[in-house]
């Protein structure tokens, strides 16, 4: 019974992430086929999709706070807010590359790195926290020191911020990557502080 | 939240308003809920101290384990008693002062009868009985049901030999180890002296 219900859980999981990289690569596969699919967006969406997936693996088998919890609602709704742009982001960046030649190669090897820096630093973060690891600011929650938060206050912000950039990059896309720190960095400097309130107040 | 009503608070060790909350699985992507995944299980949160515990602590009534507890002990000096076959008048006087102890009032001679008539019947002696629960006793809860046995046995004066069997069986069934037992038993025999 708890086996049927964790292999439904997977499957379920599995049909997300599917559907998932079918919508995160829409622009792509819309405006230029599977020709468009180039060895640098091959690169980025198997980025993004491992980036999700290994977060849904790590958080899922964990315990998530409920809504009737919830202590701090602007919070959530600002983290779908950039989900939501991060999306967005991302069908930019296909767009704004494809029928251009490829870049420097130093700027797909920085979009590179600064993904891959991303996804360690969201799994550690993640691996850190346990069930804590939620959207939600809560003021019950204890200063979390082990794991990367004893070299890094806030991983998981930088590290979704790495991936924004990164994405890309990648592709060579710096004007969606320039949009992305516009608009990114200031909504983590805020979550950031108003953490640092929060747990260290 | 599934309910909120009042529970025994073992972090303010009082009753108090309890919210009892469902967790619930999603597939998230974005940071957005997108597919329930079923139930992560429930947790019972204190309003008073913001505690969180299992869901067992919604139903816990800590008066109804004393008044258990307690009846678990008579039992133990029941059985310890009718080590020997029998439960003869200065034993029923040794219970009875112990469970006075224990629980600030006397057992009646009609329960003291009836656990009696119980034990006797059961088929099962002092350690049969304390193996059931012996793996949820606290090391000072061992302590009490060695110390309960041992009084209880040694109120005529002298261990027959039903009892020392029982009593000596006693720490393997509470796994306590056996230098432990012995000097736990000289204390309980002589409380004066400490050891040394």
């Amino acid at each position: 019974m708890v086996l049927a219900k964790r292999t439904d859980r997977v499957g379920c999981q599995l049909a997300g992430h599917v559907v998932h990289a079918v919508v995160l690569m829409a622009p792509t596969l819309v405006l230029a086929g599977f020709d468009g699919i180039s060895w640098a967006v091959g690169c980025f969406a198997i980025g993004i999709i491992a980036a999700a997936m290994l977060e849904s693996y790590f958080v899922s088998h964990d315990v998530r706070a409920s809504d009737a919890t919830v202590q701090d609602p602007t919070a959530i709704y600002v983290a779908r807010l950039v989900g939501l742009f991060l999306l967005a982001i991302f069908w930019s960046a296909q767009i704004e590359q494809l029928g251009r030649d490829p870049r420097w190669l130093v700027i797909h090897a920085a979009g590179a790195a600064l993904l891959i820096l991303g996804i360690v630093l969201r799994v550690e973060a993640i691996r850190a926290l346990g069930p804590r690891f939620v959207s939600d600011i809560r003021c019950d929650d204890m200063l979390v020191r082990d794991g990367i938060y004893g070299w890094l206050r806030h991983p998981s912000e930088i590290g979704l911020l790495a991936i924004a950039i990164g994405g890309p990059l990648l592709i060579g896309s710096p004007v969606s990557a320039s949009v992305a720190a516009m608009f990114l960095v200031p909504i983590s400097l805020w979550r950031m502080r108003r953490e640092d309130v929060v747990l260290v107040g | 939240m599934v309910e909120s009503r009042d529970f025994h608070c073992p972090q303010c060790s009082t009753t108090r308003t309890g919210r009892l909350t469902e967790v619930r699985r999603f597939f998230t992507l974005y940071f957005i809920p997108l597919i329930p995944l079923g139930s992560g299980g429930k947790y019972v949160e204190c309003e008073s101290c913001g505690g969180t515990f299992a869901e067992e602590a919604m139903s816990y009534d800590p008066e109804q384990d004393r008044q258990e507890s307690q009846t678990q002990m008579l039992r133990v000096m029941v059985m310890a008693a009718l080590a020997d076959g029998h439960v003869d008048d200065v034993e029923r006087a040794e219970i009875n002062k112990q469970y006075t102890e224990i629980a600030g009032l006397p057992v009646t001679a009609e329960v003291l009868n009836n656990e009696i008539a119980m034990a006797a019947s059961s088929g099962q002696d002092l350690n049969s009985y304390v193996a059931i629960f012996a793996h949820e006793l606290s090391p000072h809860g061992k302590g009490m049901v060695v110390s309960l046995a041992y009084q209880t046995m040694l109120a005529t004066g002298e261990l027959q030999p039903g009892h020392r069997d029982q009593i000596t069986k006693l720490a393997n069934t509470l796994e306590i180890p056996q230098d432990q037992y012995v000097e736990l038993l000289k204390q309980i025999s002589d409380p004066t002296d400490e050891g040394g």
